[in-house]
């Protein structure tokens, strides 16, 4: 096959060269080059870094708390006199720090970091991106000493103190939201690529629905509807927003061909859009029920269905043929798992919504096998797949050891996938001992344990693999650009590979 | 009743309409043109000329009629990691 | 091809905000739930004592609804008379409807386990009347003394799991809790008995929503 290696005098460039000078162009079909995209990074290279420190540290913090938890099961006592570590508020406390602590500090460095490459303009009011992180931050650790000592409000997902805590977090989102779009407003394209849409809309959505839920003005039922509207829609429009967007601008770079089928990721964007939200109502449905009511759910529910296959499909055919990419590249093997957890958990979630499912499932701990697929193998995954691609290119070098990369995979991988496995047959049998009112309640406890007890093992694999990421990341970052790397386990500090004219 | 909540039907609109707003912008902006060149924006200049390790003999030819010829990693280039 | 898919998602939100707007809204303002004339509120205490519920996390190991019998086996397993409804919430504020049962459902356990000693003890130390429980032990609910002052209740305790010195003494938290408990008693009749598929419903949107 034939090669090129004089690149300055390549015909092409002399075209492009000159339609860069005369620019009244439409600026999309001009691809940027190396050198700018470097220049968009450094950009918003201390919020990033200031992120993912954060989140790391988060990671460490919640997994922590996840492992009490889950001794606690097996161990009731286990460090039971101590009042601030009471299951009833570590549990919550690990929640916690992982969905507002780890992903969420994760997911506002992945935005600010894409946004401006996007964009293709430097990342707007920087600052005001790095103290929004830093007041979130603060919010969520006041928050969750505050839970620890007993003060809550009382509601899944939205335990943190009202007062004390969401303020911080409401104002600390808006800063971070206030850079995103005014980097919006100040782009450089004229099309705006999925991933634009998805990170842009995430932020005014997460607020509203932060706000709304914590508003202490709901009582019962009420409360019960605003209470998991709220949390249904943290997941769709937050949570899995983000890290879609992340996952369609990473996936195809990585493995080098555009995105499948764009008309279908866009439409995939604009369903879950219009829907997502409404698609909570069906779950809300109490009393006699109007035909034309069950029909808006169901419409709500098929509809949704749309982004789902579309990310399915798009991710797929993306990467169809290419699997082997993903032995060269760590970020890509993250995505790739992450995108197939999100099908995974997506369509776990319709089946047990099925009547027959349900009523072996619902209250067993089948829920908190699902919410790990979708909240670890889904958001936590997809992120670290960004933290490997980015932080390199951040830092300026190659992570520095491919061992530590594969024993974090490994631990992680295996530790979940055991994890989600067995809790979940866990569930089932707990759930099938209670359908039955002659087995006493005691029998579905029993029943629990030993997938008790292996969750917690595969809590102790993961909990290692956390340890390594983020010693390998602490290894990366302070060894910097001041030693050259021996033989690179693998080439990621430029985007793909990089000309040697081409300077830094 | 739970379908009765007037907060929760308040904000199922809030959530859903602008979209509809944004959608109705998106349309009239053009947005929906040119999609095959908006997939391409992820790139940089010459990414899609490199060469990439893990590609069959079919892919690199593949990519070489589309995108010109192909060129060579200037380090180390890729290594595998698994 | 997308333009027309995208307008044909565009109509169809159209269509269905519009039927929010304009049938669903106004229908829910119209209605309103009430409370059922044997709900009383819940007094001083036990609202002190469903704090302490609240604070210690009760919520996530224990629910607080019964489901219809017509989908699952909640009332024949003796949690309840019959299924929740809207109305038996009312004076609940948050809710604590939970989504796990690693332990019993309590909607009605005030009506199930009426003897606040055995209460006290259980929050004391679970596993002092249920072995086979997984429940956390509450001992920092109670004060553990070298001996009990003239006016302070003390708590019974199995010599197995009794401290080796010293008196174990309710304190006024424990006591609320142990009165909101015995408050939650669900078993009164409500009007339109008939217990609908939507009931059934209700509890199943809540596990299927987390």
């Amino acid at each position: 096959m034939a090669v090129e290696n004089s690149p300055a005098s390549r015909p092409e460039n002399a075209v492009e060269n000159a339609t860069r000078r005369d620019s009244v162009i439409d600026h999309s079909k001009i691809r940027a080059n190396v050198a700018q995209i470097a220049l968009l990074d450094r950009s918003s290279r201390f919020p990033v870094l200031l992120g993912f420190a954060l989140a790391l540290i988060w990671l460490l913090e919640g997994t922590l708390l996840g492992d009490i938890a889950s001794f606690k099961f097996d161990f009731p006592d286990f460090l039971g006199s101590q009042e601030y570590l009471t299951f009833g508020r570590v549990r919550p406390a690990h929640l916690n720090a992982m969905v507002y602590g780890w992903a969420s500090t994760a997911m506002f460095a992945v935005s600010l970091w894409m946004m401006p490459r996007l964009c293709r303009t430097p990342l707007q009011w920087p600052g005001l991106a790095t103290g929004g992180i830093i007041v979130w931050n603060i919010g969520v650790y006041i928050g969750i000493i505050l839970l620890m000592a007993g003060v809550t409000d009382g509601l899944e997902w939205l335990e943190l103190d009202n007062v004390m805590a969401d303020p911080l977090l409401v104002i600390g989102a808006a800063m971070v939201g206030a850079s995103i779009w005014k980097t919006l407003a100040a782009r450089n394209v004229e099309h705006l690529y999925v991933s634009v849409w998805y990170v842009a809309a995430s932020y005014p959505w997460i607020a509203i629905i932060f706000i709304a839920g914590n508003l202490p003005i709901y009582t019962g039922s009420e409360s019960a509807a605003i209470n998991w509207f709220y949390g249904h829609n943290a997941l769709g429009l937050w949570l899995t927003t983000i890290n879609l967007g992340l996952i369609y601008y990473l996936l195809p770079k990585i493995v080098g061909r555009p995105i499948y089928s764009y008309w279908l990721s866009l439409i995939g964007f604009w369903g879950l859009a219009l829907f997502y939200s409404l698609n909570g109502m069906h779950h809300l449905i109490g009393g006699p029920i109007p035909s034309w009511m069950i029909a808006t759910s169901i419409t709500a529910s098929i509809l949704m269905v749309i982004p789902v296959v579309a990310v399915g499909i798009n991710q797929h055919m993306t990467i169809a043929g290419r699997f082997g990419a993903m032995r060269y590249s760590p970020a890509l093997t993250f995505l790739v798992l992450a995108a197939m957890s999100y099908t995974a958990v997506s369509l776990q979630g319709i089946l047990t919504a099925l009547v027959n499912v349900n009523r072996v499932t619902h209250f067993t701990h089948w829920t908190i096998a699902h919410s790990h697929l979708g909240l670890y193998m889904f958001v936590t995954l997809s992120l670290f797949g960004g933290i490997y691609y980015i932080l390199p290119r951040l830092i300026g070098r190659e992570w520095p050891s491919a061992n530590m990369i594969r024993a974090h995979f490994l631990l992680v991988g295996l530790g979940m996938v055991i994890y989600v496995v067995a809790l979940g047959s866990g569930g089932v049998m707990q759930g099938l001992s209670m359908l039955d009112p002659a087995i006493p309640f005691e029998a579905s406890v029993e029943a629990a344990k030993p997938w008790l007890l292996t969750r917690s093992f595969a809590a102790v694999l993961i909990s290692i693999g956390h340890v390594i990421f983020a010693a390998h990341a602490l290894m990366l970052v302070l060894r910097g650009r001041s030693s050259v790397p021996e033989d690179p386990p693998f080439f990621f500090v430029r985007p793909v590979l990089v000309r040697n004219d081409k300077v830094r | 009743m739970f379908a009765n909540s007037v907060p929760v039907i308040l904000l199922g609109l809030i959530i859903g309409l602008p979209p509809l707003l944004f959608l109705a912008w998106a349309l009239r902006n053009g947005q929906f043109e040119h999609l095959d060149e908006t997939s391409f924006e992820i790139f940089e200049e010459e990414e899609l000329r490199y060469l990439r390790p893990w590609e069959k003999p079919k892919q690199v030819s593949e990519r070489m009629q589309k995108y010109g010829k192909l060129l060579p990693a200037q380090r180390e280039g890729w290594k595998r990691w698994l | 091809m997308t333009r027309a898919i995208i307008l044909f998602l565009g109509a169809m939100a159209t269509v269905l905000f519009a039927l929010v707007v304009l049938i669903i809204l106004p229908n829910a303002m119209m209605s309103q739930l009430e409370a059922p004339p044997d709900l009383k509120p819940y007094t001083q205490e036990e609202l002190l004592g469903r704090q302490v519920y609240i604070d210690n996390g009760c919520v996530y190991c224990h629910s607080q609804q019964v489901r219809d019998p017509s989908f699952t086996t909640d009332v024949a397993r003796g949690w309840g008379s019959r299924p929740s409804v809207p109305a038996d919430y009312v004076f609940d504020k948050p809710h604590l409807m939970g989504t796990m049962r690693t332990g019993p459902d309590l909607i009605n356990v005030g009506a199930r386990l009426p003897d606040a000693q055995w209460h006290l003890l259980h929050l004391y130390q679970p596993r002092a009347l249920v072995p086979w429980s997984i429940m956390p032990p509450y001992p920092f609910l109670f004060e553990h003394k070298e001996t009990a002052a003239p006016d302070d209740t003390v708590l019974t305790i199995p010599q197995s799991h009794a401290p080796k010195s010293g008196v174990v003494v309710v304190t006024d938290e424990a006591r609320a809790l142990v009165a909101y408990l015995l408050a939650l008693k669900r078993d009164y009749p409500v009007n339109n008995q008939a217990p609908t598929q939507a009931e059934g419903e209700t509890g199943e949107g809540e596990g299927a929503n987390k």
